[in-house]
């Protein structure tokens, strides 16, 4: 009875509501991988709201990723480009995080980040990358996260920058511009404005193209650990 | 289900009421408790609207599905089976080719049996994961409907995932 052309038949009854349900055992490889290519029903299926309304992050490679329960650090993947939903669907369920790395924001909108940034009171440790306008996002960040204490910036750490910092963040133990180009003058502007140069504990700049790294060190003397 | 009768005695109904299901496809009947049929909302909806005669015809579902779907609803109506059992019992059911579970899958979309539906999902999401597409068309009978280009560009949508992952 299983005949190719009553098989076919019967595929038309394969509605897409099935499909969904066949693919919700699906992880984020198996549904970006070779189901969309069957045909557009199935990319159609494979592309359901119902499908992606729990980002599980955790078949990406990373140990730290665990969603949901009661994670501590989320580290996001550099080629992974969380939405405003996706963030405040993650940061809800992540109330307790500390430690925050996501290389990747250009699909955040200031509303998303700060409204993540508001439900991470216990937030200590940010990793991201360079934005245009980030007054915004220190101040957020010195509003309501109390024990902050370290940013790592991946790009361009400008003037601007470096000025946010100051204001809103000046008591950060660790600052890390490993991953950064930093413009002449901005880490003395930050480190020079210090009241109490000891509490930063480490500051990195090492293979940042850093052209003032003499006057930097001179500036972070108070520092106790200081890599260049 | 050598047990049914006897569980039968204890219930508060007199008499065993039974219905008769009939595969449309090729006019197979089955004569089943009513209360293993109406693990079903389609026929429990149809027996609770009285639109139920003798004789429930069910369209598109060949016998032998049928007597599958029948054995499931009487694992699961049988109140002194355990978890394991009922997992077992399940394992057996859908450990089938994926054409039989094809047409158990519409069966339990049709038929409205939620616990038969998850399983025969799963069953085949295990089956199709690690299937190149093209024998997922094959398998399924599915039509290639994009043209070259499309399909260039639905591959190329998902590219960045396998960027550093073997």
């Amino acid at each position: 009875m299983e005949d190719g052309s009553s098989f076919v038949r019967r595929w038309e009854d394969m509605d897409i509501d099935i499909l969904v349900r066949i693919f919700q055992s699906f992880d984020i490889f198996e549904l970006t991988s070779g189901i969309a290519q069957v045909c557009s029903a199935w990319r159609l299926a494979a592309c359901d709201p119902l499908l992606w309304k729990t980002l599980d992050l955790s078949v990406l490679k990373s140990n730290f990723i665990k969603i949901p329960g009661n994670i501590l650090t989320l580290i996001f993947h550099y080629d992974l480009y969380v939405r405003d939903d996706q963030l405040t669907y993650t940061a809800e369920r992540c109330r307790q995080l500390k430690r925050l790395v996501m290389p990747a924001w250009n699909r955040i909108k200031k509303t998303g980040i700060c409204m993540a940034i508001q439900m991470w009171e216990d937030l200590e440790s940010l990793t991201m990358p360079s934005i245009s306008n980030p007054p915004y996002l220190m101040e957020e960040i010195a509003k309501n996260c109390k024990n902050f204490a370290e940013l790592k910036i991946m790009g361009p750490c400008d003037i601007i920058f470096a000025c946010a910092l100051v204001e809103y963040l000046p008591n950060l133990k660790v600052l890390s511009l490993r991953c950064s180009t930093i413009w002449n003058g901005c880490s003395n502007h930050y480190l020079g404005t210090l009241e109490e140069p000891r509490s930063a504990k480490y500051i990195s700049l090492s293979p940042s193209r850093n052209p003032s790294t003499a006057c930097t060190k001179k500036s972070a003397q108070g520092a106790r650990r200081f890599n260049s | 289900m050598a047990s049914a009768p006897e569980n039968e005695k204890n219930a508060s109904a007199p008499e065993k009421k039974t219905l008769t299901l009939k595969s449309m496809i090729n006019n197979e009947e089955f004569v089943v408790d009513e209360h293993v049929a109406l693990q079903s909302v389609t026929i429990k909806n149809m027996v609770d609207s009285d639109c139920a005669g003798d004789v429930i015809p069910v369209p598109t579902i060949s016998g032998e599905i049928l007597a599958l779907v029948i054995e499931y609803c009487k694992n699961h109506a049988n109140p002194s089976a355990s978890e394991d059992d009922l997992k077992k019992a399940d394992a057996g059911i859908v450990a089938k080719d994926i054409y039989t579970l094809i047409d158990l899958v519409l069966a339990a979309n049709f038929l409205d049996i939620k616990g038969l539906l998850e399983v025969t999902s799963q069953k085949i999401a295990d089956s199709i994961k690690d299937l190149p597409h093209q024998d997922v068309r094959e398998i399924f009978g599915v039509e290639n409907d994009y043209t070259p280009e499309e399909e260039a560009a639905v591959r190329a949508e998902h590219d960045w995932a396998f960027e550093g992952f073997p």
